[in-house]
């Protein structure tokens, strides 16, 4: 199984959008993939037309919870959803408590493997031990970039902070710019032009787009009710290029 | 790969599912048409049903232009499913996989047959809840279906529903489930025996029974004559899949009904008129004799690929010589035996002897023939149990193959004999005795295997030094020389295997039930 998580120290930068459609493509590439909605404000669990869960965050944490009693079909073939819980808002402060709390979330999802193929982690944002946790899970991390300069600082801001513990774990770090606007100057000047970043972007930019504002509405991915859109065919080609590096 | 059960519903007049909901008053759950479609696909087994009786169907049908294979527990969940070519036949045809894995182990050598075909409408429905989320999958098929041969009349197919509740929507899926109960449709495990019989089809194929029941007081010469008949309704069946080389399984069993039916002739014959069961045992000499070398060649060819392991890429490459010799010298025994079985002989044969045994329990009667069949069964076991014992006994590290092979012979005769009137020996002792004589069976079959097949491959190589019209690269004939070798060393390891298979079987325990057991013998 592979684990892919959507993070960002920004919040707004379009995560959940891109956890959604790329889980969704997965899917329908044939891969059983299972999204895991972290966010204790439940985006990704509503796009997909379910209810966040009202369990505890530390029941779970603490593996008093099978992970397996709380998935969720999707409307889509062969996409899982594990999803939100409000109490994960205190994620924190119950990880603390553990002794292995880095570990925890790989010790969690271990079993998952026999059942998935690919993982899709959606996390809130900041900085905290939640994240980091996920993080040391993860094989790979996408972090979406708005191309923006304060965008681009947080980036570099997790580069700081994650740099050392990244390259140790064998953690990948891939950013991609997300909600490009190519008639703002400054959008199409860091995307075209190029800006100094700790790690290389992928090659597929995810551009501003009604329709991917749309999924909260319709409450599908894009990548199902339209996806020869222009933000539809910019998911694919992401998801292409990602699935390449996952070796998928 | 996720495992989802699906809940089966049949019912003989359907109706439209959306109704059913409605009218069991599901406010919160309705069913959304999503998808019609018409297909036409295939129920699959081997001629013996050995996929059903593995607890399984395999249906073939057309999905995006593919044919797919879906091998479906009688539970109701996919076990696995693929893309198949369409001159696949056997197990061994499929490409690499769970879907070739499962039906090796399940249908094994057996070519894999349409038993029916199918034309269905399948409508696909979601089931949505109060949020319009989708909680279950439900398909309605309905269509006919025709048995796959020249008489098949299409039929039609019961109405079926499968329910399939998505994962975390378990209870929303009872709902359902029950709303359907309450109406027309009854929940079956599994749709494929309901299937089956609608186009006057037995699931678990033709294989004759093993167990014939016999009634021990009884006319020997009507017992006998009723496990002739059985004999012979076995041959029929195989028949015709022996003659067109369907499968090698056909012909085995063909070769063992005809063994049978020898051996009980020769058991049995002062049941019979001497005079008229002596041109039958020619006749049916005639007909073990037409098959064997075809059966022979068979298992080389099926067992072809034990002899590849652990030689080299260049070994296995000279190997390929061999095995196209052993195709191509199949073919032509094939030829022959088809010709032998299309003959007015082998019909004459046919036809007098399903008279002859139909007729004998009503004609003048030997002496044996009016005894009880239980008397009679029981000299001839216990005789053959004495033959088998003298023998076995008789056998040492340094006796003649030619001598383990004599006991090989004398054990069928008496595992003939023991199935063939298996119904009237019950009991755990019974079967004890079988049991060890069945694993005697093994390794005095495994100890004759590796000599005839050290003969044969000393035979081939002549053959093909002689015959071949180019030559044969002096590599195969090493590969040929190494195989003998390995072939002789695993016939030392069958005859040390031997001694201990006998005592087992040569037991206290055995001898104090058989002499009990065919204690009251007439013959």
């Amino acid at each position: 199984m592979k684990v892919l998580a959507l993070y960002s120290v920004k919040g707004g930068v379009g995560k959940t959008s891109s956890a959604v459609n790329l889980a969704h493509l997965a899917a329908l590439s044939g891969f059983e993939t299972l999204l895991w909605d972290l966010d204790h404000q439940a985006s990704t669990t509503y796009s997909l037309r379910l209810q966040a869960g009202g369990g505890g965050a530390r029941r779970l944490l603490k593996g008093k919870e099978r992970l397996d009693t709380l998935i969720k079909a999707s409307d889509y073939d062969k996409l899982d959803v594990l999803p939100a819980r409000f109490s994960f808002r205190q994620a924190d402060a119950a990880l603390v408590e553990l002794k292995d709390a880095l570990k925890r979330f790989r010790q969690l999802i271990t079993p998952l493997a026999e059942v998935y193929d690919l993982l899709v982690f959606d996390c809130p944002p900041g900085l905290t031990l939640m994240a980091e946790s996920v993080l040391r899970a993860a094989d790979a991390v996408m972090v979406p970039v708005v191309p923006t300069p304060l965008s681009l600082n947080s980036l570099r801001l997790l580069a700081r902070h994650m740099g050392k513990s990244c390259a140790d774990g064998g953690l990948a770090v891939w950013p991609f710019f997300s909600m490009v606007d190519v008639r703002r100057a400054l959008h199409k000047k860091i995307c075209v032009q190029g800006a100094s970043l700790p790690y290389a972007p992928l090659e597929t930019h995810i551009p501003y787009a009604s329709q991917v504002e749309q999924m909260s509405f319709v409450r599908e991915p894009l990548t199902a009710f339209a996806p020869k859109s222009v933000a539809g065919r910019a998911y694919a080609s992401l998801w292409s290029e990602v699935r390449a590096k996952l070796m998928l | 790969m996720l495992v989802r059960p699906r809940l089966m519903f049949l019912s003989a007049d359907g109706g439209p599912l959306p109704e059913v909901a409605r009218s069991a008053g599901l406010r919160s759950l309705r069913l959304v048409e999503q998808a019609v479609r018409q297909e036409s696909g295939a129920l699959l087994d081997t001629f013996d049903g050995l996929i059903y009786r593995s607890g399984a169907y395999l249906q073939a049908r057309h999905e995006g232009g593919k044919r797919l294979f879906e091998l479906i527990s009688l539970e109701g969940h996919t076990i696995a499913c693929a893309p198949v070519a369409k001159r696949a036949a056997f197990a061994v045809d499929l490409p690499c996989g769970e879907l070739r894995e499962q039906l090796s182990q399940r249908a094994g050598v057996r070519r894999l047959l349409t038993r029916a075909r199918l034309d269905t409408s399948v409508i696909e429905y979601r089931v949505l809840d109060g949020l319009d989320k989708t909680v279950a999958r439900v398909a309605h098929t309905c269509g006919t279906i025709a048995a796959n041969q020249a008489d098949g009349v299409s039929a039609r197919l019961p109405h079926t529903v499968s329910l399939l509740p998505l994962r975390g929507f378990e209870q929303q899926g009872e709902v359902i489930a029950a709303a359907l109960s309450e109406g027309s449709w009854s929940r079956v495990a599994c749709p494929y025996p309901h299937w089956m019989s609608a186009a006057g089809l037995a699931p678990e194929g033709d294989a004759p029974k093993h167990e014939i029941a016999l009634d021990g007081a009884g006319a020997s010469i009507a017992g006998v004559c009723h496990v002739l008949k059985s004999y012979q309704h076995s041959m029929r069946i195989n028949e015709s899949g022996t003659r067109e080389d369907v499968d090698a399984e056909f012909l085995h069993d063909f070769r063992v009904a005809v063994r049978r039916t020898r051996s009980l002739m020769a058991r049995m014959k002062k049941v019979f008129d001497a005079r008229r069961l002596q041109h039958f045992r020619a006749e049916f000499s005639w007909l073990g004799a037409l098959t064997g070398p075809t059966r022979d060649l068979d298992v080389y060819l099926l067992g072809f690929d034990g002899y590849r392991v652990g030689l080299s890429e260049a070994e296995n490459q000279a190997l390929d010589v061999l095995q196209r010799f052993l195709r191509k010298d199949k073919s032509k025994e094939q030829r022959l035996l088809a010709r032998g079985l299309a003959s007015a002989r082998y019909v004459q044969l046919q036809q007098d002897w399903g008279r002859f045994i139909a007729d004998a329990p009503n004609g003048t009667l030997t002496k044996t023939a009016g005894q009880s069949l239980q008397q009679v069964a029981n000299g001839a076991i216990g005789k053959q149990l004495q033959r088998v014992r003298k023998l076995g006994r008789s056998i040492t590290p340094d006796t003649p193959a030619a001598a383990v092979h004599a006991l090989r012979i004398e054990c069928k005769k008496l595992r003939y004999l023991l199935e063939a009137f298996g119904s009237l020996y019950g009991g755990a002792e019974s079967k004890a005795l079988t049991s060890a004589l069945k694993r005697l069976q093994t390794t005095l079959g495994d100890f004759n295997d590796y000599e005839v097949q050290v003969h044969r491959l000393r035979d081939f190589a002549a053959r093909m030094a002689a015959s071949q019209k180019s030559a044969v690269p002096y590599d195969t004939f090493m590969v040929m020389g190494r195989l003998v070798e390995r072939l002789q060393s695993l016939q030392g390891e069958a005859r040390e295997e031997f001694h201990e298979r006998w005592r087992q079987f040569d037991s206290k325990k055995h001898a104090a039930y058989a002499a009990c057991a065919f204690a009251d013998a007439a013959v």
